[in-house]
């Protein structure tokens, strides 16, 4: 386990005091290293506080599958434009007037995905899933300020 | 360990008619200050497992309905039997109901009729406030009565939260989201969500918190 993944594997070079932040460029040299090495870069949950109780519980509503969910997903839809699937969009720098993050400049990153059961196109905010981080601290992809939160597609 | 618990507070039966579960989140055990945890809607306060472990994968989809999911923070459930194991593993399930005004907002893709069912199932214990299609809170980004990184108390209506960390009374969590709507306007609507556990999770959070209040006295 690389104990220095909250400053992108690189502790001389980065800092991250309040731990709510990562550089992105860090975190994806990183992140490609690791993948590499097959070793997984993230806050590593299931691995450190995992309380196995060995205890069988019950499915509350049955055991099966949700029949046809899953099938649903649509593999044909056309491609996402002028934006394709996977396209990064950013808002900010945003200044928080209140709560955790008051006074610090900070970036909502956003991603292009599409929705299989429709092909609907969409901006989905996912700093946290994207970059591992509660904020993006540089900006990424497509300027999307001054449109609605979340931006329509393909906003600009 | 019984899991079979299904008593739910009056006000979530109350509410239920007009929410419906819109996403989860597979989470690790959420953070403590005193005699509260702080559970809530959002994957960057009660953190999301990174990666979902191989084992239950199959179990879900992302929230648009993708079947390549890795992350775990942006969920549909597909097969009940991922409960079971997510106890084994010491896992919570976090799921987020919004009122059906604002399904179409958090651009989700919800199994509607299997959630119809499993909400019945579900523990409801607490409202949450968020804003745009990611779940970002006012406990995070906006105004809200405790920092749920430090705990410190941000304002006077910190009674209003329960020991989860989140409102007792969805008047309450309105009238937050208004004062967060006024406040931060470039992020409105700042929007009600009802937080749900599965019941497994819900005895295994009750009895940390037990703990934890056997502790501080």
């Amino acid at each position: 386990m690389n104990s220095f993944v909250y400053v992108g594997a690189n502790p001389l070079k980065n800092t991250d005091t309040s731990g709510l932040f990562l550089d992105e460029a860090a975190y994806l040299a990183a992140q490609k290293a690791a993948t590499a090495s097959g070793v997984a870069i993230g806050t590593g949950l299931a691995a450190t506080i995992g309380i196995a109780t060995g205890v069988a519980i019950p499915s509350p509503i049955g055991d099966g599958e949700i029949p046809g969910f899953k099938d649903k997903a649509c593999r044909n839809c056309p491609p996402c434009r002028p934006y394709a699937v996977g396209s990064l969009g950013f808002q900010g720098p945003k200044v928080n007037q209140q709560g955790v993050d008051k006074g610090v400049p900070h970036y909502i990153l956003f991603e292009v995905q599409q929705i299989p059961s429709t092909c609907q196109c969409i901006w989905k905010e996912n700093t946290k899933g994207l970059v591992g981080s509660h904020h993006a601290n540089s900006p990424l992809g497509i300027d999307l300020n001054g449109l609605p939160r979340p931006p329509p597609y393909p906003g600009r | 360990m019984d899991c079979q618990d299904r008593h739910h507070t009056q006000e979530g039966k109350i509410r239920m008619n007009n929410i419906e579960i819109a996403s989860l989140m597979v989470c690790g055990l959420p953070r403590h200050f005193g005699e509260r945890l702080i559970l809530s809607c959002y994957h960057g306060v009660w953190e999301s497992v990174k990666y979902l472990p191989s084992e239950i994968k199959t179990y879900f989809t992302d929230d648009v309905g993708n079947e390549d999911v890795s992350y775990g923070g942006l969920l549909q459930i597909t097969n009940t039997k991922a409960f079971e194991l997510l106890n084994k593993l010491g896992l919570y399930t976090c799921f987020r109901g919004v009122a059906k005004e604002y399904i179409n907002q958090v651009n989700v893709f919800p199994p509607k009729e299997f959630y119809q069912t499993l909400i019945s199932e579900l523990k409801f214990v607490g409202w949450d406030i968020a804003t745009g299609n990611g779940w970002c809170t006012a406990s995070a980004e906006g105004v809200f009565p405790i920092n749920p990184f430090t705990g410190d108390i941000l304002d006077d209506n910190i009674s209003q939260l329960n020991e989860y960390g989140l409102f007792y009374s969805l008047n309450d969590c309105e009238k937050y989201c208004q004062v967060n709507n006024e406040k931060i306007p470039e992020d409105s609507p700042w929007y009600p969500v009802a937080v749900y556990v599965d019941s497994c999770s819900y005895q295994r959070l009750s009895s940390y918190l037990a703990a934890q209040k056997l502790e501080e006295s």
